[in-house]
């Protein structure tokens, strides 16, 4: 076996990293932005594909497909987002006799449009919400407000990764809401078919991770809460979910491992649920593909989920038992993105120019950042992650204040100091959290700061009269560069 | 004898450089800051705390700080400069593009009375609808984009005014 990876930024290496532990030779594509990435430089190979938009590059199938013709590569991993769901593009790898390492094709298209996922764990006997179940018009029905409860969500048929949904809360909301997830899901997607679906008022995302081989061998691999999201994203993950009762927990997982096994499921894949306040849960979606939250799992169950898919890609069957899968000690993962958190979180761009990354026990860092990297907006706004391990969930939060706060990245925006303000939360190490927690957030006062807002003050002052002072002396006549140096740095 | 004013988010310090040591806010101040990298990297010693700082300019007045998990953008201005200072505009309130992107929307015509957090434009940046919001209650006074408009970071989409 050969791989190509069809993605870029921390999840080529992720992926990259898998292949050389298992010895398999691998090769890099990259866009004209990515030339200096560390992905590049990690892969046996790396091969140009175009210029830096995506869809010039990373999303173009004929290209990414020749590429790996051409480089002797015997199959290709998409990573997520990108063409990762895209069942055309899993449909093309295998027909040129190349393994797509991920999902059967149809499996990918019966669960990327979420109404024929719905229907699908409907027909398993999943509880699915409610809804019309059919996508909306292109032309409004006037009445479409009077026969609906408010709040509702509008949700794109294709897609995932939180794009394309908005919240209604009134029913002289719901044209504008649809309109702007329409065309968030035309932009995203290509497509920009909508439906309704009941809101679920403080609900718990809680997704169960599986493994399937195509056999009809389905292990389950634990759940993660993905409660704490900023706009349908997830930002900070964990597993295993804080106080979900045992029995619960159970019923939960049977579910997963039902619907898998009705699908017959090969590889990796995700299937996500919303429980309400009274432990009523729903079928959401599947995910079928590596998903960005997945190293809080391999951190409590000690597997390497990517090495995983690469063996059922090849055809071989689960080499564990369901008894043989343990949980220990509980995971957390902070995503740090290019955000500015003064301008409503906008993705922010720039040069890194300066780069610290966490470490020390149980942190475990998925990152591909360099000092002097460009974060432009041509691509997602996911610089890395951080993720923390403990044998409890207490421990597991101490660890990840702790590497937030050793984390530094300079030049751009970051959401560095928001994530540690949340998992700083009385609220959050509680466990007292649902997917609304955000909304209402607000963060601890900074007031037992003092200390170091003067030191910044000091520092930035001793900084700025240092530079002041230096063309003066220079004009005193201090022409040595080492004294000059000398007495600048204060030797 | 030097005196800056230095801003930290919304804190403000007067610090004095003296032949006795730095001054803040009329108490000495025990610190020593030296370059590690011949760059941005300092380390900072205060009182008997050490810390990593990064330190890089921004520009004259406004410079980058990383220490201890916090990032802050401290001004420093020399103390006869303060006549100077910028005003954080009172009265008229500027709606710029948080980032590059495309202008889908707008929402709003100049004349119009907006509350603040109304949505006035609508930009799209990484395949994500951004709402961009009023920053202030008032008349919008100019709409500076219309849709179809490629936009820079910080370029002027709206300014609402009293």
């Amino acid at each position: 076996m050969k791989v190509l990876v069809a993605n870029r930024s921390e999840i080529a290496i992720r992926v990259l990293r898998a292949c050389r532990d298992l010895g398999i030779p691998s090769v890099a594509v990259y866009s004209e932005a990515d030339k200096d990435a560390p992905h590049v430089h990690y892969a046996d190979e790396a091969v140009h594909i175009g210029p830096a938009p995506a869809a010039e590059s990373y999303l173009k199938i004929p290209k990414v497909i020749a590429v790996a013709r051409d480089s002797g590569a015997t199959a290709i991993h998409p990573g997520y987002g990108f063409l990762s769901e895209n069942p055309e593009f899993a449909r093309a790898v295998e027909e040129v006799g190349l393994i797509f390492i991920g999902p059967r094709p149809q499996t990918m298209a019966l669960v990327g449009n979420k109404l024929s996922g719905c229907r699908a764990a409907h027909q398993a006997g999943l509880p699915v919400l409610s809804g019309t179940n059919e996508p909306l018009d292109e032309k409004l029905s006037s009445d479409l407000g009077d026969n609906v409860q408010f709040p509702i969500l509008v949700k794109a048929v294709a897609g995932g990764g939180g794009r394309g949904i908005r919240v209604a809360a009134t029913a002289s909301e719901l044209d504008s809401m649809i309109s702007l997830a329409r065309r968030e899901a035309l932009a995203a997607f290509g497509d920009g078919s909508v439906y309704l679906e009941p809101l679920i008022q403080q609900a718990r995302h809680i997704e169960v991770q599986i493994l399937g081989d195509g056999r009809g061998n389905i292990l389950c691999l634990g759940e993660r809460e993905c409660s704490i999201q900023r706009r349908h994203q997830k930002l900070i993950e964990e597993s295993p979910a804080h106080g979900l009762p045992p029995d619960l927990r159970e019923r939960i997982f049977k579910a997963a491992v039902h619907l898998a096994r009705s699908l017959n499921y090969r590889s990796l894949g995700t299937v996500e649920f919303l429980l309400d306040r009274d432990n009523n849960f729903y079928f959401i979606e599947v995910n079928p593909r590596i998903q960005v939250e997945h190293p809080v799992t391999e951190m409590v169950t000690g597997l390497d989920l990517v090495k995983e898919q690469i063996r059922t890609a090849q055809g071989r069957p689960l080499r564990y038992t369901q008894e043989q899968i343990k949980s220990s000690g509980a995971a957390i993962e902070a995503r740090v993105l290019a955000e500015d958190p003064a301008q409503d979180f906008a993705p922010d761009t720039g040069e890194i120019t300066y780069l610290k990354e966490p470490g020390g026990p149980g942190i475990r860092v998925d990152s591909a950042l360099y000092t002097g990297m460009q974060v432009t907006t041509n691509y997602d706004s996911m610089l890395a992650k951080v993720i923390a391990w403990g044998e409890n969930r207490a421990v597991a939060i101490m660890r990840l204040r702790r590497a937030l706060r050793e984390f530094q990245i300079g030049g751009i925006n970051t959401d560095l100091e928001f994530l540690f303000q949340i998992v700083d939360s009385s609220a959050f190490q509680a466990g007292n959290i649902d997917t609304t927690y955000l909304d209402t957030f607000q963060p601890r006062d900074k007031s037992d700061e003092e200390l170091l807002d003067q030191e910044i003050a000091v520092a930035a002052a001793l900084k700025a009269h240092r530079q002041r002072m230096i063309p003066e002396t220079e004009e005193n006549g201090i022409q040595n560069h080492w004294q000059m140096t000398a007495w600048r740095e204060q030797m | 004898m030097s005196q800056y004013n230095v801003m930290v988010g919304e804190r403000e310090y007067k610090v004095k450089m003296t032949d006795a040591g730095v001054v803040l806010n009329g108490q000495l101040f025990h610190c020593d800051l030296k370059s590690l990298d011949g760059n941005g990297l300092h380390q900072l010693k205060s009182g008997k705390r050490l810390h990593n700082i990064y330190l890089s300019a921004k520009s004259s007045e406004d410079y980058e700080v990383l220490i201890e998990g916090r990032r802050a953008l401290a001004s420093v201005i020399p103390a006869h400069r303060q006549g100077r200072r910028r005003k954080n505009g009172a009265k008229i309130g500027d709606l710029k593009a948080a980032m590059p992107g495309l202008i889908v929307d707008v929402l709003v015509k100049k004349g119009d009375w907006v509350e603040k957090g109304d949505v006035l434009v609508i930009q799209e940046a990484m395949k994500m609808q951004m709402q961009m919001r009023a920053p202030r209650a008032g008349c919008v006074n100019l709409v500076a984009v219309e849709s179809g408009a490629q936009v820079e970071k910080n370029d002027l989409l709206a300014r609402v005014t009293e």
